[in-house]
């Protein structure tokens, strides 16, 4: 009788949230046309590798290792675009991590081996949350699109370890949509009110805080949950 | 048992130096981003702790199946606390001898107060007696950074078990019907065999066709019918709890023989009992009849000398035998089964046979071909198997991926 051994992959469905949320962060970060364009390039580029990760799997042996091919030709492309059209170093320096961190974060819920990596992906939304900071650093962009960007950062992170977790203990062949669901629901309710109190307190630190007092206010505050976590 | 999974660190630790790159470049919106972080920080402080009060029920499908069949366990998880579980992992406790073969046993799910989910899976059924272990729940809170830990108990067992043949029963010869005749030829009413007249045979047994053709006076033998008696003892000593990685240990499968030769032996109206070679003693005199059959089996399944968990205390061979001696009947036949993992059951073996207690033995292989010691144990285990065959003990070598049944059959031709 065959038996089954369960498959320990990081589950499908966080795996591509956590991809999608990267994306959505690079997106947006709002850069130049060629830059976005990029973005989507190297995100098709993953997409497929990930699809010929799997087929290679399932035993398409010949299919797989063509699609992962393209896939990384793709995701190679589009550092190349951006390379080539967005001009300037600056504009490199916002965009090349983030591309970079997508295809890490991609390799690591694909998974490249095992269930997954967990030092890939933080690796890899490291570099995407790099380009925030460049980004906010060489250019004056608005604060909610920095604050967007990095909740959708770390959104990316928490749904790509759960996924990363959940495989670990339970498997592919194991139901999880429940699981899944509410730990990304969860997650996402929790940035989107991080972006609600970030945007608060721009209307409170706009309104007569200096920047030193500001500064001071938040330190407090992380000392104080520092102290509250251990 | 609760603990800290510690995830959110990294993001805690990124937002400090977002605050400080932001410091350091005078940037008003890199610091802002410091408010992610604290949002981050506090999601899992403000988390509610899982509280694990959960239950577990599992039924299968059948609990008697044959090898081979497909058993299929339905298990069902219900919320019985007053919050609701939003990170539920688990994990059943399939018997370690079963593979599964179709499903999964586990689960990641979600549960509201009061809630039940339920999930099926297939195991493939083997010979013997299998309990289902507890199963392993892991409870997260919504951030994840606490984690319970818990096992879940039901009592699931099911029975495997495969028509034996004839358990080998010393000087017997077992007719197309089944009735077990000794061979001693007496004056009963089947012909068995002729001899020479001998002085003081009744006439009316002498075979006067054989006279009629050659003039020689010969007697004929009947066969007489005579109910054998026979011991079922099982070795359950500390050192007998051998075993294979995935499979019951020696113990559990010799117990499980031994309910199905019990069977047989009640079948075919022999007179039987139970003995057990362990720290506990256990002794059914020989009987016979339904009642009687009963109460061995209960015995067998029940009794505290045929635990599945090994005894911690030692046995004293050379007493268990002492006492055992005491109790036969004359002219008693002691069926053993035993996985011949040391000497002193051989040497016991050999000296119930000399004295009369016509000894067979059915011995399962709890050995396994792997590291240099291993090969020594099953290469002494054979030379046991060859010294008992060699003073005329049958024994019955029955291998872990064997039948029975097969062993049984197979032991005919050797």
């Amino acid at each position: 009788m065959p038996a089954t051994t369960p498959i320990e992959r990081p589950a499908t469905r966080s795996s591509l949230l956590a991809v999608g949320a990267a994306v959505g962060a690079l997106l947006a970060l709002g850069q130049g046309g060629v830059v976005q364009g990029g973005i989507l390039v190297a995100t098709a580029g993953v997409v497929v590798l990930g699809i010929g990760f799997g087929g290679y799997r399932r035993g398409y042996g010949v299919s797989g290792a063509l699609g992962g091919v393209l896939g990384i030709g793709l995701w190679a492309g589009s550092i190349g675009l951006v390379i080539g059209g967005a001009g300037g170093m600056s504009a490199l320096i916002q965009a090349v991590p983030g591309l970079v961190g997508l295809l890490i974060v991609g390799l690591a819920v694909i998974p490249l081996r095992g269930s997954g990596s967990r030092t890939l992906l933080e690796l890899g939304t490291g570099l995407v949350f790099l380009s925030i900071l460049a980004t906010g650093l060489f250019r004056a962009v608005g604060i909610v699109g920095l604050v967007t960007a990095t909740v959708a950062t770390v959104v990316a992170w928490d749904v790509g370890e759960h996924g990363i977790s959940i495989g670990e203990m339970l498997g592919r062949q194991a139901r999880t949509t429940r699981i899944e669901a509410t730990h990304a629901v969860s997650s996402v309710a929790v940035g989107l009110l991080a972006v609600g109190a970030t945007l608060v307190t721009r209307s409170v630190a706009s309104g007569g805080l200096s920047l030193a007092g500001f500064v001071i206010a938040v330190l407090a505050m992380l000392f104080l949950l520092a102290a509250l976590h251990s | 048992m609760a603990r800290q999974t510690y995830r959110w660190r990294g993001v805690l630790v990124i937002a400090l130096a977002a605050l400080g790159i932001g410091l350091l470049t005078k940037r008003p919106s890199l610091v802002m981003l410091v408010g992610v972080g604290l949002v981050f920080a506090g999601y899992p402080l403000l988390s509610p702790r899982p509280d694990p009060h959960l239950e577990l029920d599992r039924r299968i499908s059948d609990s008697s199946p044959r090898p081979e069949d497909d058993v299929v366990v339905t298990t069902s998880l219900t919320n019985t606390g007053d919050r609701p579980l939003f990170d539920v992992r688990l994990v059943d406790g399939v018997p370690a001898a079963l593979t599964v073969t179709e499903g999964t046993p586990r689960l990641g799910t979600a549960l509201r107060t009061g809630e039940t989910t339920s999930f099926s899976y297939t195991v493939g059924a083997k010979e013997g007696q299998h309990a289902f272990e507890s199963a392993s729940v892991v409870l997260r809170d919504p951030s994840g950074a606490i984690e319970v830990e818990t096992e879940l108990a039901s009592e699931t067992t099911f029975t495997c078990t495969e028509g034996v043949r004839e358990p080998m029963v010393r000087s017997r010869t077992v007719r197309p019907g089944g009735r077990f005749s000794s061979r001693q030829a007496g004056s009963g009413i089947e012909f068995h065999s002729t001899r020479p007249y001998q002085d003081g045979d009744p006439l009316r047994r002498v075979d006067w066709n054989h006279v009629a053709r050659t003039g020689e006076l010969t007697t004929i033998e009947f066969r007489e019918e005579r109910t054998i008696t026979v011991i079922v003892v099982v070795d359950a000593r500390p050192t007998a709890y051998r075993g294979l990685p995935n499979e019951p240990h020696a113990v559990a499968q010799s117990v499980a023989a031994a309910r199905e030769t019990l069977d047989v032996l009640a079948d075919e109206q022999a007179r039987f009992g139970v003995a057990a070679l362990a720290p506990t003693d256990c002794w059914l005199a020989p009987g016979a009849g339904r009642e009687h059959r009963y109460e061995a089996q209960r015995l067998l399944a029940e009794h505290a000398a045929f635990s599945t968990t090994p005894p911690k205390t030692a046995v004293e061979l050379e007493d268990r035998l002492a006492t055992l001696r005491s109790r036969l009947p004359d002219g008693a036949q002691i069926l053993l089964f035993s996985p011949l993992c040391d000497e002193p059951i051989v040497d016991g073996a050999r000296m119930l046979d000399a004295e009369g207690y016509k000894t067979s033995v059915i011995s399962v292989d709890a050995t396994v071909a792997g590291s240099p010691g291993q090969t020594l144990a099953t290469v002494e285990r054979e030379q046991r198997l060859r010294r008992l065959r060699g003073t005329g003990i049958p024994v019955t070598d029955w291998g872990a991926d064997e039948s029975l049944a097969t062993a049984m059959a197979n032991a005919g031709t050797r």
